[in-house]
């Protein structure tokens, strides 16, 4: 069963995106499904619009200080035209791992950010290599340390079990062999440099073959590799569609892998367009990350969230940016829940749907939810805000909480209420008193935003 | 996971109640001699139930600065920077002494002798990775990605009185895989005030039914889409946020805890488990033991904190008579190598010291001794598998049958009185 053309364009924007409001869903369907697909993955067509940002670095922002990377880089996950290509950057942060407690240089995890978003939707063999030569990874996996008489094994194990074809492929002499390779990679001055003297030029076998192999040697094996195609390609397939698809289901994506040298943007058309990324299956059968969350949250309201506050608590609810816990990047999926960060995601809804500052702070409009049209019923509120931020799925019990919602008087606030404690408000008087109208499209929104549904993408 | 549901808020509703008498199936108080029966506030006989603290020296904690072999001359050898003079260390038994900023604790052992270090204590074939490691101590399993459980949720799931505060992470973020479990949701925490769904201050006549509508938007439906894990966790945290901060927050703590982030947990350890909320394990986690360079003050100052909290948290739990109901645990992915690397640190070894206190625990040193002239490559080999020490808490703490948490042919060591 496919989804309906506006659930699948919303659910399509959710994933090679942030998420869109009602108005960019509009839009984009009548551009058309396959129009939309073509314009996210051949990003260089689109402006990115983001030309102030840019007027910003050096000025407003400081890229010696990590917290100022990491507003930037959620104002353009809000804000860039180029979605996908925010949205593989950080699909690239989770699988290059990187952590700014060990590179302990903001300016550096920017530079390798700017590499992800320059080059995450390219050839897998070019990101592998230029990800192998990046001084933020070379640092994080101690390659800068890796000298011909004592050489380093970290980068050359994690690029074997964790970048490329997993465990299972490899030997623990591979492991000592490919960081033989690897020797004379350094840094200098912050940048890759190539130190001849201390490039071990012996015999080397790694992966069966035997030579006076180096570095690229290393990376293009791994890269052409029959396992890293599969691999990649279950992970990408994992990311956009959902867990453990079956062999037939990705025998396509992977013959296009295998046919394009690992073309990402050529794999990543052909899971937006398949049958099985437009499924039932494949619909809310993720939990949002804390960044897509919070980002997506934004998106769909619209408004203004101070920046700083925001990527504070991504953190909170576990996703420190340019910070993973490990190597590995995130678990994600269900780890992303727990009392705590769920809580944690309830007050961030509450403090963003409550944000009343004057324009330029923090400031949301909650009737814009309502594109426009003026709801005359409670149910028709709920149900209008269900559209934009819910596709409007929404079970009849949740339906009827929010519609109960609405309609129980503020107790201290009985002007919006009109009546005994306990008795329902006359559904018309909302509309009729702006302020108690203000106060509980507030209130819906920060009950959906913290429903079970919206945590999943 | 559909049983976990019905069967947390079940128990919660029994605690509420001040019922929470166990069941005569409940496996983890089965040895109801060694748990005693004590009345509650309200006069109710009901088993006095063991909590035990876990903590996770994060990074990997030398083991050879910790419990130190101060009379080896291989020592000071193989280490010419980083080796404690007699003058920074307290004696144990004349040939092994204490890291000289753990005075709390070795008093405490001399005083109370509940104090137990064990020595040499890793697996065998050290994994070097931090989070691979982790994993390893966390799940007790070689390959922890096949058999994702924590060896203490796979320990207690199946205690059939285990609560919805049975299991408690301290710390915030995504649960400790040490607590993950198939059948039962561990509850994780920050802090009583992050524990809370906060309503629009402005409007706090609306808090009331915008929180009966959050409560319904999470009440499991038969009919619901497939967000079960989101919906039980979400039903558990609004269940039990204002059971937890209202019962917590009315503990007062009677002795001063070190300051910091890490003071704060046990701290917050330390209410919740006098506040009879029925928790049976809480994670706590110290961080920054990947002492690669300039280890001697950080090692120095992360003992202390250690030692002095673990003793601060001991000394609460007594003052709220829970004396011989709470002992403490701590675990490290890994010790260090025993030759000082160039940078005056250590890199990442094998074997390492693992200290037990409080409640039951036989205190002194337990296990082999590090022998400096005998190594494995270089680090100190595992001596005592780290699984013996875990199959004796779950069995001679907890009065559980270890083989239901633990692999077979790994015997217990002796840790408890």
């Amino acid at each position: 069963m496919t989804l309906d053309p506006r659930t699948r364009m919303a659910h399509l924007l959710r994933r090679a995106g942030f998420g869109a409001s009602s108005g960019e869903i509009e839009s984009r369907l009548e551009a058309g499904y396959e129009t939309t697909v073509q314009q996210l993955v051949e990003s260089g067509a689109v402006a990115e619009g983001l030309s102030d940002l840019d007027q910003q670095i050096g000025g407003i922002l400081d890229f010696g200080d990590i917290q100022d990377v990491r507003v930037w880089w959620a104002y353009r996950m809000i804000h860039s035209h180029r979605p996908l290509v925010e949205k593989m950057a950080f699909f690239w942060h989770g699988h290059f791992a990187s952590a700014v407690n060990k590179v302990n240089s903001p300016w550096l995890m920017y530079l390798q950010n700017q590499l992800f978003r320059e080059r995450g939707l390219g050839s897998f063999e070019e990101l592998l290599l230029r990800v192998s030569r990046d001084p933020a990874m070379m640092i994080y996996l101690d390659g800068a340390q890796n000298r011909k008489a004592h050489p380093n094994e970290n980068f050359a194990r994690e690029v074997m079990e964790l970048f490329t074809f997993g465990s299972g492929h490899y030997t623990e002499e591979d492991v000592q062999e490919g960081a033989r390779c690897f020797t004379g990679w350094q840094l200098r001055d912050d940048a890759f440099f190539f130190n001849a003297q201390e490039h071990d030029d012996g015999t080397k076998r790694f992966l069966g073959v035997e030579g006076n192999l180096d570095g690229n040697d290393v990376i293009r094996s791994l890269a052409r590799h029959p396992a890293t195609a599969e691999r990649i390609v279950r992970k990408l397939f994992a990311f956009f569609a959902y867990e453990d698809p079956d062999k037939k289901t990705l025998a396509p994506v992977l013959r296009v892998w295998l046919d394009t040298n690992g073309s990402i943007r050529d794999v990543l058309r052909t899971i937006f367009l398949s049958a099985a990324f437009s499924s039932e299956k494949a619909y809310r059968a993720r939990i949002k990350s804390p960044a897509e969350f919070v980002i997506g949250a934004i998106r769909a309201v619209g408004g203004t969230i101070a920046p700083r506050a925001m990527v504070g608590l991504m953190a909170r609810m576990g996703q420190d940016l340019f910070n993973p816990p490990s190597v590995k990047g995130w678990d994600g999926g269900p780890a992303w829940i727990s009392t705590s960060t769920l809580f944690e995601r309830f007050n961030f809804a509450a403090s963003m749907t409550t944000a009343r500052g004057p324009e330029g702070t923090s400031h949301i409009d909650p009737q814009l939810i309502f594109g426009g049209i003026v709801p005359t019923s409670t149910s028709q509120m709920v149900e209008l805000a269900a559209k934009a931020l819910l596709d409007g799925r929404l079970e009849p019990a949740a339906q009827a909480a929010l519609c109960n919602y609405l309609e129980q008087p503020d107790l201290q606030n009985p002007k919006g209420g009109k009546g005994a404690k306990g008795a329902k408000v006359n559904p018309s008087l909302l509309s009729a008193d702006a302020r108690a109208l203000d106060e509980k499209t507030r209130g819906l929104l920060h009950l959906i935003l913290s429903s079970p549904e919206y945590q999943l993408s | 996971m559909a049983l976990s549901r019905r069967k947390l808020l079940s128990t919660a509703g029994l605690a509420i109640a001040g019922a929470a008498a166990a069941s005569a199936q409940d496996l983890i108080s089965s040895d109801a001699k060694k748990m005693g029966v004590v009345p509650d506030a309200k006069g109710i006989a009901r088993p006095a139930r063991r909590a035990l603290v876990v903590i996770q020296l994060a990074g990997g904690n030398d083991g050879l600065n910790t419990v130190v072999p101060a009379a080896d001359p291989l020592y000071k050898k193989l280490r010419p920077t980083l080796s404690l003079a007699p003058s920074e260390l307290l004696d144990l038994d004349g040939k092994l002494a204490l890291h000289g900023a753990m005075s709390a604790l070795h008093s405490r052992l001399k005083a109370k002798n509940d104090v137990a270090l064990v020595t040499g204590v890793h697996y065998p074939k050290s994994n070097r990775s931090h989070f691979e490691s982790t994993a390893i101590w966390q799940t007790a399993r070689m390959q922890p990605a096949l058999e994702p459980e924590g060896w203490l949720g796979r320990a207690l799931e199946s205690d059939r009185a285990l609560g919805p505060f049975g299991m408690v992470s301290v710390g915030g973020g995504a649960l400790t895989p040490t607590l993950y479990a198939q059948q039962v949701q561990a509850t994780v925490l920050s802090s009583l005030d992050a524990f809370a769904a906060q309503p629009d201050k402005r409007f706090p006549g609306d808090a009331p039914a915008l929180f009966a509508a959050l409560n319904a938007l999470y009440h499991e439906r038969a009919d619901s889409i497939d967000a079960r894990i989101v919906r039980q966790v979400g039903e558990l945290a609004l269940a039990s946020s204002a059971q937890l901060r209202e019962a917590a927050s009315a503990v007062q703590s009677m002795v001063p805890y070190p300051k910091g982030p890490f003071g704060e947990q046990l701290k917050l350890a330390s209410q919740l488990l006098a506040a009879d909320l029925g928790v049976r394990v809480i994670h706590c986690t110290l961080g920054g033991f990947d002492t690669h360079g300039n280890q001697r003050p950080q090692q120095r100052n992360l003992l202390q904190t250690l030692s002095d909290g673990i003793t601060a948290l001991l000394d609460d739990a007594a003052a709220h008579g829970l004396g011989d109901r709470v002992a403490v645990m701590t675990y490290s992915e890994f010790g260090r190598r025993v030759a000082e690397n160039a940078s005056g640190g250590t890199d990442h070894g094998s074997a390492s010291a693992l200290i037990l206190a409080g409640a039951g625990v036989q205190g002194g040193l337990h296990g082999t001794p590090p022998d400096l002239a005998v190594l494995d490559g270089g680090d100190i080999p595992c001596t005592s598998d780290f699984r013996a020490i875990y199959a004796s808490v779950i069995r001679d703490y907890f009065g559980a049958p270890p083989e239901k948490a633990l692999v077979h042919g790994i015997p217990p060591l002796v840790l408890f009185a």
